[in-house]
């Protein structure tokens, strides 16, 4: 295995560093990105109804299972990319894997803090230790130290393997997550399709899956955005790095 | 019923994106400015 795969390449200038690829796509998918997250809100805070119980804190529900599905959605990307990777040994898989892995996390908090919010609200305390809390915690631990491996000195391509495996391996605990309350007994998070062991899924109102459904595409469109956004960062960054080994070489010479 | 714990999670949830965001931003400013100083470097 070669110690930097992207060596053979071609030599770089300057006036190549500027990053002038697609960069209508970026805004196409920023533009979308905002119109469907403002009509997720009219539909969240308008058109769904308000549910009779709990009331307006019904309504964290919608950002805390949209930011769960574009979790899921990233870890599943950096699993495929780390998977490619692995098998073609190409830079740019590894650099979708990890830019994934980063939104993945970013959306883990927001899940990880919606939720608290919502418990206060449904069960009258922040936290509770039970199967679906823990195991999302755990994913949460999981990435974290998927990009703590990025993050370490060394050959990138030492890390990226190692990032790889544990990209795979991390990958795992996202069924577990999702069948956590399904498989396990549970007193507390409730099970809106299908059913577990100690109750049975309630479904929501046509309006709520109307506002769900908007929300969720909302959330992979901004996905989209970032992914596109943190690949081309990371594309120009390895540019620069390979310029400056350039510049490095021609000094020394 | 249940503003407060709304408006709570809705705050948390844009300011965790919005952070997000600007961080990408600050990335992007940095590199820019990387790649600025190398083009001079150049010439």
């Amino acid at each position: 295995m070669s110690m930097n795969l992207e060596r053979g390449k071609a030599v770089l200038s300057g006036a190549q560093l500027t990053d002038t690829k697609k960069p209508n796509l970026s805004k196409i998918l920023f533009g979308a990105a905002v119109i469907t997250m403002l009509v997720s809100l009219y539909f969240i805070f308008i058109f769904a109804a308000e549910e009779k119980t709990m009331g307006a804190a019904q309504k964290i529900f919608y950002f805390h299972v949209s930011s769960a599905w574009l979790a899921f959605m990233a870890f599943f990307v950096t699993f495929v990319f780390s998977i490619l990777f692995l098998i073609k040994r190409k830079r740019i898989f590894d650099t979708y894997a990890y830019v994934s892995a980063e939104i993945g996390v970013v959306f883990t908090i927001i899940v990880l803090t919606t939720g608290p919010i919502w418990a206060k609200s449904a069960w009258n305390t922040w936290w509770v230790w039970e199967p679906r809390l823990i195991t999302t915690l755990i994913l949460f631990f999981i990435y974290i130290a998927y990009i703590m491996i990025r993050q370490m000195d060394g050959v990138w391509d030492k890390k990226a393997r190692l990032a790889s495996v544990f990209g795979i391996i991390g990958f795992a605990d996202v069924p577990i997550v999702f069948f956590a309350i399904r498989w396990w007994q549970t007193k507390f998070h409730p099970i809106v399709f299908g059913e577990g062991p100690s109750q049975k899924g309630g479904g929501i109102e046509d309006t709520m899956l109307v506002a769900l459904l908007v929300t969720i595409t909302a959330f992979t469109i901004l996905y989209s955005y970032l992914l596109h956004k943190g690949v081309s960062f990371e594309k120009m960054k390895i540019m620069v790095e390979r310029y400056k080994e350039k510049l490095r070489e021609d000094l020394e010479n | 019923m249940g503003y407060e714990f709304m408006y709570g999670a809705y705050s948390v949830a844009w300011v965790v994106i919005f952070a997000y965001v600007l961080i990408i931003g600050k990335r992007h400013t940095k590199l820019k400015k990387e790649i600025e100083f190398l083009k001079q470097l150049e010439k």
